[in-house]
């Protein structure tokens, strides 16, 4: 009996784990990728704003770090950020998606290069190759933009990616 | 060991419950609420066949249901939709929401009276009282901006 729970559980537990990571890829689409903040703002007007500025206030580029090992968990940008993935949610629906993660982010120009929780959550459409919505660190909030420039040339660093048929937009 | 395990089982249920009924009211909260649609097209993004601009062509203004209660949340528009809402998700954190949520369309010109079903993910930051993101019924899909109006 334990080992039928045990077994129904963990077979649960890949399912949960693989389907999303399939089913997520074909959400922005793979490939580099233009982050653009917009209408910053802080949590607290104690707050002083040019931290936000100093975080955010510059478009980026992301590129798949090169240490990285499944997709996009870590990220580094034309800016020099570090962006580590720590959660990954949302859902796919027809034609449509929503993102919601969660990345360790450290700026590359202050604090000590202490890093901050950057919640993000967007919609899009699936194949738009365009997601928008907001993000917050706690500290700092505001609008999002994420687009992708570049088509898929993941494939040719890493054969994994071939036999996703999801990837392809 | 059964009987602390189902204890266990209510009291996670009822956390997660009653934060997110907590959390979802930080969202747009209650209140008519103006949606207006844009970029329709089918939802495998081919242009639309007329269903759409038919369907979502006009915004409209959500209002009370006559007929909602606990049990069945119901909406009604100026435009004459009868909406069942069958799903409520999303996420409060940080000051910024989403919202994913589900719904039974009757649109107002459809003779067959035939419910459509409509999927909806929205973000927004909070207290901002608006939101905007995607929505797909499986034949139709698009962006939308929902605000909520001035009591």
């Amino acid at each position: 009996m334990k080992i039928a729970l045990c077994t129904m559980l963990s077979l649960f537990m890949l399912i949960h784990a693989t389907i999303p990571a399939h089913a997520l890829s074909s959400r922005v689409g793979r490939g580099d990728k233009i982050t653009t903040f917009s209408d910053i703002s802080t949590t607290d007007s104690t707050i002083d704003r040019s931290i936000c500025q100093n975080r955010y206030g510059k478009v980026f580029l992301t590129k798949d770090h090169p240490a990285t090992i499944e997709g996009e968990q870590l990220v580094t940008t034309s800016e020099g950020q570090k962006i580590e993935l720590i959660y990954q949610g949302g859902h796919i629906g027809n034609g449509i998606y929503s993102i919601e993660n969660e990345y360790k982010f450290t700026s590359p120009n202050n604090e000590n290069g202490k890093s901050v929780d950057l919640q993000l959550a967007a919609t899009g459409f699936i194949g738009g190759g365009r997601a928008s919505g907001v993000f917050s660190d706690g500290t700092c909030t505001g609008n999002v933009t994420i687009e992708l420039i570049t088509p898929d040339n993941s494939k040719k660093t890493s054969p994994k990616h071939n036999t996703d048929p999801i990837t392809k937009q | 060991m059964k009987t602390l395990l189902l204890t266990i089982f209510s009291v996670l249920a009822l956390t997660i419950t009653s934060t997110a009924a907590l959390a979802v009211a930080q969202r747009l909260g209650p209140g008519d609420k103006t949606i207006t649609f844009s970029n329709l097209s089918m939802t495998d993004g081919s242009p639309d066949d007329g269903t759409c601009e038919k369907r979502y062509g006009e915004g409209f203004t959500t209002k009370n249901h006559p007929d909602s209660t606990n049990d069945t949340l119901k909406r009604s528009t100026d435009k004459g939709h009868d909406i069942l809402v069958i799903a409520i998700g999303g996420s409060v954190s940080g000051g910024i929401f989403s919202i994913e949520n589900e719904y039974e369309i009757i649109f107002p010109g459809d003779e067959s009276k035939t419910p459509v079903d409509v999927e909806l993910a929205a973000t927004g930051l909070v207290g901002t009282q608006e939101a905007s993101g995607v929505f797909s019924d499986g034949t139709c899909r698009g962006t939308l901006h929902i605000k909520v109006l001035e009591p």
